[in-house]
């Protein structure tokens, strides 16, 4: 009797894990498509013919997307399945975009320029690190007991380019780490590093942040013992940053703090702080520091100085109005002129040759992203889990937002890459790896699975 | 390349992009209202107590009670969850967000849940009440009551209203914390 009862709990099926996995097989597929007729009409635009090495780069992204799809499907089969196809796409579609922007270079410079081949090395890398993650991290939660090791590590990161060997200073900021063979942006990887600590944190904290207990002169705030490690953390950060004049991050690391600090306690009190601080900080730095208040002056008014200070917004302006409704077509535009068009303005790019109906997909694409990852922070159990989730979030949609309304001219332009799109290894195989980790937390155990009977349990 | 060919590819590519967006789309909204119809299968069995006139009598045999529930509805059961319901509650299984997952045997009386170090199952769950719920023999079965939470009680994702029989196979909220009801 008992032993029939038994293996009825354990002959209980899964849920429809498989369903949800062909879904996000399907969607691979449509990616995996769009991705080479992207690469078919830049061919047929730039040189009248199919690309020769479209085979190679055809089985390569089949392939990639095949071993993380089947990757998820053996070792997370309960994941969410649109991040991975969306990030895939937005990856894959960057990776064009470069090569377009590599023969348009080509075309008017006469020479070999090739930075499409390395991103397409670095997808490679960051496909396998998303593996990596998959297979080696089984539980979400495991990370929270490792969270101040992580949190000195990201810290740590941070630092590492200001050493004098190993650290390099491009356009004016010291983000950079050589390691010979390649460079890497420590800060990337650092970010979500700070995500893990903060939510960890957090988590444990919470309700210890959401009372006003101690006083500091007419206001009311938390307890300092509880504030303070996080306070630390954060502080030093954001001095590293400054000090390496990476305005950009500094700037994603304070949002992210804030906004992490409203979800876990629910208190406006934090968001209008922070919001104070911001709006200090920001005139602060007005005042202090030249290419800042430049920044602000450019953005107020891109066309006072169209061939010198203005030069970027003005030629990333002049792009997206070529791109019109319905883009020039892959290889049609002249990305040559943008200034940074690989990174930074990757997304004038994209509005040149894709048009607004291009760019407003690709949008959609992220925003779909975005939310997904919220409703995961909302259905995950566990509250570091949430928090993780949504501080990731948060960071992403950050980045988006603020490099996409930088090259349109909706706020001042601070430098900061496109998610999956722009070149950049770091960034690329840092964003594979905070996919990873919401698909982690997605496919967390759910409330009604069948749990392994405890001790105790009457036969 | 004649013009007219890019453009067709542009248009195709184009189209196949919102083609990808539509399906994320849609995958999402199949998501967001596919626990809704199984829900409302689910809730129109719940009775309240006092109407639950033909309540299994508390000798039956636990084996043929459960036989028969496959045998009457072998497609709801396989539409909304493959789990055997309806069999007679012996154990909770409560799942604590913060702990290893502790098994109360229902055998005894009353089985209050709550914060309160004074009820039965005590949670560490700051969305709970002091006292949240009880379940209660009642009618040779086990029943299950909000003791007027703050934030509710949930029954298979549906708030609790009054008073509701448990059957095996249920999960109840209470607060954060969820609660198997096994045989």
């Amino acid at each position: 009797m008992a032993r029939t009862r038994r293996r009825d709990r354990v002959r209980t099926p899964p849920p429809p894990t498989r369903r949800i996995r062909n879904r996000e097989l399907g969607l691979l597929v449509l990616a995996v498509l769009l991705v080479v007729l992207a690469y078919v009409s830049l061919g047929l635009a730039t040189g009248d013919d199919i690309p020769e090495d479209l085979a190679l780069y055809g089985v390569a992204l089949t392939g990639l997307g095949l071993v993380a799809h089947l990757c998820v499907r053996r070792f997370a089969p309960a994941a969410d399945p649109l991040l991975l196809p969306i990030a895939f796409l937005i990856n894959g579609l960057g990776v064009v975009m470069v090569r377009s922007i590599d023969l348009s270079l080509q075309t008017a410079r006469g020479t070999e320029v090739a930075f499409a081949p390395q991103q397409a090395v670095w997808t490679l890398v960051g496909v396998l690190v998303f593996c990596g993650l998959i297979v080696g991290l089984r539980d979400h939660r495991t990370l929270d007991g490792y969270r101040y090791l992580i949190g000195v590590g990201a810290i740590v990161l941070l630092l590492l380019p200001s050493l004098p060997i190993i650290g390099q200073e491009v356009n004016g900021a010291r983000i950079w780490l050589n390691l010979g063979v390649f460079a890497f942006q420590p800060g990337e990887l650092a970010k979500i590093g700070l995500a893990v600590f903060f939510a960890s944190y957090l988590a444990q904290n919470r309700q210890l942040l959401q009372t006003a207990t101690s006083r500091l002169g007419p206001l009311r705030v938390p307890p300092p013992r509880s504030f303070g490690p996080i306070a630390a953390v954060w502080a030093a950060s954001l001095l590293v940053l400054i000090n390496q004049r990476d305005l950009g991050l500094s700037l994603l690391l304070f949002a992210m703090f804030v906004l992490l600090l409203y979800v876990a306690t629910e208190r406006l009190a934090y968001l209008l702080g922070g919001s104070v601080l911001f709006v200090a900080g920001a005139l602060f730095a007005y005042q202090t520091f030249d290419h800042f208040r430049q920044r602000v002056e450019i953005w107020q008014d891109p066309f006072a100085d169209p061939s010198g200070a203005g030069f970027q917004i003005v030629q990333s302006l002049f792009a997206i109005a070529d791109g019109g409704l319905f883009g020039v077509g892959w290889g049609g535009g002249r990305p040559d002129l943008i200034p940074f068009s690989r990174t930074d303005f990757i997304f004038s790019a994209f509005a040149e040759e894709l048009g607004l109906v291009g760019v407003t997909a690709v949008l959609l694409l992220y925003f779909l992203l975005v939310g997904r990852i919220f409703a995961i922070a909302v259905r995950c159990r566990d509250e570091f889990g949430t928090l993780l989730a949504a501080c990731l979030a948060i960071v992403f949609s950050l980045q988006v937002f603020v490099i996409v309304g930088g090259v349109t001219g909706l706020i001042p332009l601070s430098g900061m890459t496109l998610p999956f799109a722009s070149y950049g290894g770091s960034a690329l195989v840092s964003n594979y790896l905070l996919v990873a980790l919401v698909l982690r937390i997605s496919a967390a155990p759910q409330p009604a699975r069948p749990v392994r009977p405890a001790e105790g349990v009457p036969t | 390349m004649p013009p007219i060919v890019l453009i067709a590819l542009q248009a195709l590519f184009l189209l196949l992009l919102y083609l990808f967006v539509a399906r994320a789309v849609r995958a999402v909204l199949r998501d967001l209202r596919a626990p809704a119809p199984s829900a409302r299968q689910q809730a129109p069995p719940r009775q309240p107590v006092q109407q639950r006139a033909t309540a299994p009598a508390p000798g039956a045999p636990r084996t043929g009670g459960a036989a028969a529930q496959r045998a009457r509805s072998p497609a709801q059961a396989a539409a909304t969850e493959p789990r055997r319901r309806g069999a007679t509650p012996r154990q909770l299984v409560v799942h604590h967000p913060d702990a290893k997952p502790q098994v109360v045997d229902l055998d005894g009386g009353e089985v209050r849940l709550g914060r309160s170090p004074t009820c039965q199952v005590t949670v560490r769950d700051s969305y709970a009440s002091d006292r949240h719920a009880r379940v209660f023999p009642h009618e040779g079965g086990w029943a299950l009551a909000d003791t007027g939470s703050t934030n509710g009680t949930y029954l298979n994702r549906q708030r609790l209203q009054d008073t509701a029989m448990l059957s095996s196979g249920d999960t109840f909220t209470v607060g954060k914390t969820v609660v198997e009801v096994r045989r």
